[in-house]
This record gives structure tokens, sequence and C-alpha cells, in this order.
């Protein structure tokens, strides 16, 4: 399902259909595009829940 | 073992206290918030069962815990248990709308709420009046409800078990129907022993050295017997795990970190996991030895791949509400990926046609089941009750296919349910939601496999004629799901359709959109 024209960055990630194993399936998509995942998320300490949230953590560490 | 074999008069809370007189100072449990020995936590447990006795819970009286995987959490069950009470885990995923049926149905004359869940159900307490107290577990910082901490502080830490019978209740719990408010299901004192022998003992062989992990959290039975009530009864440690099972890198950390021998987990979760590129060298997960699936059917891709990426196998079971826990499974050295393995020892099987008669091997029938540990009835539910408990059996409502081998295979549901995430989905419910928005004249929902083989939720959609389908339109119809669904209910696909088919008698035909 594709994602609507629009998003904020308040819109909630599971909104969208990005469950567990979707939102992992993104990590990793993003992973190969700019070669990291933020380690907040692999040591568990940070799962955003908007998207406004999930671009936050990777402009932190990139 | 039989129910039978138990003292008449048994106190679930035997599982946790056989263990002070061997173990009391080895760690029982783990989290990030607090490990807890046996001794410490038996001092809490009797602290909490004095404190409810102080608010007037008498036997028989519910009391509920709304919080996640916490040691308050586990210490508080058995305190009421051993006081005689009836403990209500509460499902944390819940809506307002649900507490409030839930409340009210149980008559909770105390309820243990976290404070990051309080937001959620403090809107309707005030609709009953049987509740007495609410505790609060966190600091209370502008709070008016007592705090855990304040509740228990100076009470005794000791209290003799409520000298309860083995069939007396001892925990409710609650589960999703196809239409309505979900339905609650009693279990007594012996059926904690009775699954921890036949399933944590006798199938999965645990022993005092293992120690448990479960993404499941402990309102679910599949959560609370594979790592609380199984490890305790033989003497092991469990490791609790606060946050979210869909955060799978904190899955994966957890583990690295407590070093359980058992995972105990859902289809899903591994799924999740196995989304992440080279999982197995960026965590360590060298302590397991053992990997258990229930919730729902775990598919054979999934199987293998995890099998591949950890040299585990996955033993898939499956169990529901009713029976406690697993009545059927795979068995180490004898899995048959996707299958749901055989019987266990304790429960026996059926696959019965419509009219109640057995179906030969190779044929697919309804399954009931019988054991020991089966509820007796649903609370409040005269006619799904007579529905489902037949006499010995359980009618489950799964279809199954044995083969000539005796394995089961699951063939899908004889209702129009859905196992989302080891939970169940009413489509009812989805639909009346996306009818709420203008642009909808009809709609269906329906199972569909995704990429890894789970089965989600897909809405067919047909807009009235003054509307056209729109990436705008399909954004609204998600947030007005995510407004009122639990987030496993919501529809991970939205198609828009001409028309839904339909028998000449207007029947809506699930069956042809299921095949699209």
């Amino acid at each position: 399902m594709p994602f609507p024209d629009a998003i904020d960055d308040d819109d909630e990630l599971d909104v969208f259909g990005l469950d567990s194993l979707a939102f992992m399936g993104l990590l990793t998509a993003i992973e190969k595009d700019v070669g990291f995942i933020p380690r907040a998320m692999l040591e568990g300490d940070l799962y955003p829940e908007t998207f406004g949230e999930l671009v936050s953590a990777y402009d932190t560490q990139g | 073992m039989k129910a039978a074999d138990l003292p008449q008069y048994y106190n679930m809370c035997e599982i946790l206290e056989h263990n002070l007189a061997v173990r009391a100072e080895k760690t029982a449990l783990f989290s990030a918030d607090g490990s807890m020995t046996f001794l410490e936590v038996s001092g809490q447990v009797n602290q909490i069962g004095n404190a409810l006795s102080r608010c007037g819970v008498q036997f028989g009286d519910c009391v509920a815990i709304l919080s996640p995987d916490r040691p308050e959490w586990v210490t508080s069950f058995f305190a009421i248990a051993k006081i005689g009470g009836v403990v209500l885990g509460m499902n944390t995923l819940l809506k307002t709308a649900e507490y409030d049926h839930i409340l009210g149905d149980s008559r909770t004359r105390v309820l243990i709420v976290h404070e990051s869940l309080l937001d959620i159900i403090e809107p309707v307490l005030s609709n009953h009046p049987t509740l007495l107290q609410v505790i609060l577990i966190g600091d209370g910082e502008n709070s008016s409800y007592t705090t855990f901490s304040n509740w228990i502080e100076g009470e005794a830490k000791s209290l003799d078990a409520e000298r309860t019978h083995r069939d007396d209740f001892c925990s409710l719990h609650y589960s999703s129907g196809t239409t309505g408010m979900p339905k609650g299901v009693l279990h007594a004192h012996k059926d904690y022993p009775l699954i921890a022998q036949l399933s944590g003992v006798n199938l999965f062989g645990m022993t005092e050295d293992d120690r448990t992990f479960s993404v499941a959290k402990l309102f679910f039975v599949y959560g609370i017997g594979g790592n609380l009530i199984f490890p305790w009864y033989v003497g092991a440690s469990c490791v609790l795990h606060a946050g979210s099972p869909r955060q799978a890198a904190a899955v994966l950390k957890t583990i690295e970190t407590f070093q359980p021998t058992i995972f105990v987990s859902v289809p899903t979760v591994y799924g999740a996991i196995l989304a992440l590129p080279k999982f197995s060298e960026r965590y360590d997960l060298s302590s397991l030895r053992m990997c258990l699936s229930a919730g729902e059917p775990l598919p054979v891709g999934l199987w293998q791949a995890w099998k591949d990426a950890t040299e585990l196998e996955i033993l898939d079971t499956i169990g529901c509400t009713e029976t406690y826990h697993t009545f059927m499974a795979n068995r180490p050295g004898e899995i048959r990926p996707g299958s749901s393995g055989k019987p266990i020892g304790g429960y026996d099987v059926r696959l019965v046609d419509d009219d109640g008669n057995d179906v030969p091997a190779g044929q697919v029938g309804n399954l009931m089941v019988r054991g020991e540990s089966t509820a007796l009835s649903y609370l409040h539910q005269y006619e799904k009750s007579r529905h489902t408990f037949r006499g010995e059996w359980l009618f489950t409502g799964d279809q199954y296919q044995m083969d000539e081998d005796g394995y089961y295979w699951h063939q899908g549901r004889g209702d129009d349910m859905l196992k989302v995430g080891g939970l169940w989905v009413s489509p009812t419910e989805i639909e009346s939601v996306l009818s709420e928005h203008e642009a909808v004249t009809e709609c269906a929902v329906v199972g569909h496999y995704d990429n890894a083989g789970l089965l989600k939720p897909k809405a067919f959609v047909y807009l009235r004629k003054d509307f056209d389908e729109s990436n705008k339109l399909l954004g609204e119809l998600l947030k007005l799901c995510a407004g009122k669904l639990d987030a496993h209910k919501r529809p991970r696909w939205i198609t828009f359709v001409d028309d839904l088919p339909r028998t000449a008698t207007g029947k809506l035909q699930r069956f042809k959109l299921r095949e699209q």
C-alpha cells in the first residue's frame, strides 16, 4: 500500500502499516542508503513512534 | 499428572513458595526495572496481600493489574491469588471503552495500574462503584492516587495463604470475541500446576537451570505460562521486558543482556528480527537453547530462515485462553515445519464435521480439544458458552487437517475471525470503523498474507459515487482506523473496489475477496 501524499512529523508510523516487521524492513532499506541504523535504535533505547521522531533519530546521529 | 493428584486444598502461590525452602536467595526474575530473589518476591507478595486485605478485598473478589511487564505485576499476581482473590491481568493494548466493559463485567474491586496507562482507563473509573481503590505504579507525581510503594510500605512480610480449593477460580482472562466486547475466561488454581507440568516439564523439558524470556506479555496466557509459571514451577528464573514486542532491536538487546535459555515468542516477532540483516552477528544470542512460537501459525519460510540464522529450531505450538496454554505442539527432534505438531500428554483432540461426526485423516474438520486445564464457561456469556464448551470438549473454531503421521495442519477458521500477531481480530469491528467515513458506502475485511506469510487485515472499500479514490482519501481512512482501532486491528492494505461480491440473497462472499 503506498504512503499517502501528505505525511506530517506527528503522524504515527503504525498508522501506515509500519508494524514491527515492516518497520524493521524500513530501517534495513534506509541502512542501504545511508549506511547505518541509529545506535539508539539498535540498543533498543529508542523506538520512534512518529515520522518526525524517525527522521530526528537519523539527523542526530548522521 | 491429573488434577486429582493435587491436594484438594491448593493455592497456586505454592508455585512461588516451594522455591523458598531450596533456593530463596536465587534470582527469580531479571528486569531492567530491577531483579528480585525468590525471598524478595515472597516478601513483597505478602505485603501486597496484606494491603489488599486492608482495602477490603475478600475471597473471590477480582483485582485487576494494568501494567507493562514489571516486578510489581508479578508480585501483585501471586498476592491476589494467595489471599483467594481473582487476578485480572488486563491487556495493555485496549481502548478505553473495552476497559470500561471489563471493569464492569469483572466487578473489579481494586485496580493496580502503571502510570503510563492511567490516562486510557481513568476516564471510565468513575463508572464503577464496585471499585474500592486504585493503586498507581510509578512515582505518582501530581496524582491523587496512592502509589504502589506507599501502599505496601509498613505491611508485614508474612501472610498465610487462603485455604483455597484447587477448583476455586483464581484468574480471569479476557479474549476478543467475534462481535462485541471481550469475553472473560475463568481459570482455577489447579490449572497452573497442570499446565506447568504438562507443557513446561513434560513437553519443553524446563529445569531449574533455565532462564525464560517472553515477548508475549504476562497478560497473555501464553506469556504468563511460558515466562512465569513454568520457570518458577521448576525453580528457574524469568526475564521481564517492559517494552513493546514491536521493538525487535530491544528484544534482541534484552536477550544479549540477560542471556535467557528459552525464548518464548510469536511469528510476527521472529519475522521482525529476521528482517534485520545479520541480526545474529549484531547481537549475542548464544545463550538460547530453545525457541517457542504460538499465537498464530508459523510459516515454514520463517521457521527455516530462523534455523539458518541461529541453528535453533522453533517449536511451533497451539493453545488458547480457554485451555490456558499449549494442547498441541511440535516436539524437539520431531518437528514438522508448518504444522502445529501433535496433541501433548494430558490433552485429546478430535476433528469433526459440522454435524459433530469425526472426519478421517486427510480431511478438514473443526478442532475440538479436551483436557483438565480447560475453563468451564465464559463469564456472563451463556449462549457463547453453550456453543464453545461442549461437555468435556472445547470447540476451538479452528479448522485442521491431520496427516497420516498424526501431525495437525491449520486450515483456517470456521468463522471470519483473524489471528493477527497472536491476537484475535473481528472483521466486523474494522468494517464498522471504516463505514463511519462519509466516502464509504460499504466495505469488507478479510485476512491477507504479507511477504513473511503472516495474516493481516485487508480492507475492500466501495466508495460513494461522489468520491474518487485518492491517496488523500487513503490517508483519511488509515488515520480513522488508527484513532479507533488497536494497532493489530488496523488494515495493512486498503483496496478500492467497484462492488463487493455477494450471493443472490445478498450475503457477502468473503472467500472471493480472499482469493483476490
